[in-house]
């Protein structure tokens, strides 16, 4: 029996952990303050983008294959409102997959925000 | 009492918690720092006000307060005082993760209700927690996973 399909909720969000991730690595300027903030955050989406690739390993592969992000440079004032974005979309993602799941999605959510608070 | 109901009220215990660790730490703090720490607190105090008053409102009754939290001793500086707020706030982040595993895992309204609330708790104590780390190790502010 082949495994079932990926929620799609879970293939969202590491969709949108490989934005960020892209869109970090493409910011290569800025003050030290916000480039601590950059490598912090890069390696806080590498852990949640580790951490989805594992569980949506255990469902039928996608496709078509993964879409490639070509990162864009940003400021830091959009990089804050992506993470703003991609909190909220994480929480509500949360509502769409079942408990175990859902407590990762709410704890990513609160990371993305923790990213946010160190941009403002 | 459900699994949902004592998930709960260990957040709630984790509130009554990091109000009284609050008031431990901060004479040891100035400036600013005091300044994080009174916001802090009084974050902590509105959650504990409302969540009790939800359980109230849900049948339940609230865990009271300890006494004494012997766990939060010694406290001897500045320093010990910061990293005893991240702790509050990795604690509390904890329990409200875990009151979300719960309530996700249940039926009915009142676990709509306090999945919504632990959200919104678990990313609060996730923030202050950046907070405290911002000071304490600037290089590692954040943490992936909060209340893990």
């Amino acid at each position: 029996m082949p495994p079932p399909r990926a929620p799609a909720a879970l293939l969202a969000a590491a969709e949108t952990e490989r934005a960020l991730i892209a869109d970090l690595d493409a910011t290569t300027g800025g003050a030290p303050a916000v480039r601590r903030v950059i490598v912090a955050a890069r390696a806080d989406h590498a852990a949640h983008l580790h951490a989805l690739d594992a569980i949506l390993a255990r469902f039928r592969p996608t496709h078509p294959a993964r879409r490639r992000h070509r990162g864009t440079p940003r400021s830091a004032a959009q990089l804050r409102s992506a993470e703003q974005r991609a909190g909220a979309d994480a929480a509500r993602r949360a509502s769409e997959v079942d408990a175990g799941y859902a407590a990762l999605l709410a704890s990513i959510a609160a990371c993305e925000a923790t990213h946010a608070e160190l941009l403002r | 009492m459900s699994e949902l109901d004592t998930a709960w009220q260990g957040a709630l215990a984790a509130e009554h918690e990091a109000v009284f660790g609050y008031a431990l730490l901060g004479t040891h703090l100035r400036g600013a720092d005091q300044r994080l720490a009174v916001s802090c607190s009084d974050a902590h105090e509105a959650l504990r006000d409302v969540t009790a008053s939800a359980m109230t409102h849900a049948g339940l009754t609230p865990v009271a307060p300890q006494a004494d939290y012997p766990a939060l001793y010694p406290v001897a500086g500045a320093a010990d005082a910061r990293k005893l707020a991240i702790r509050l706030e990795d604690g509390g982040a904890a329990a409200w993760r875990y009151a979300y595993l719960r309530a996700a895992s249940a039926p009915g309204q009142r676990a709509r209700a306090v999945r919504s609330a632990a959200q919104d708790a678990l990313t609060a104590s996730a923030v202050r927690a950046t907070r405290w780390r911002a000071l304490v190790t600037p290089s590692h502010p954040t943490t992936p996973f909060p209340g893990v």
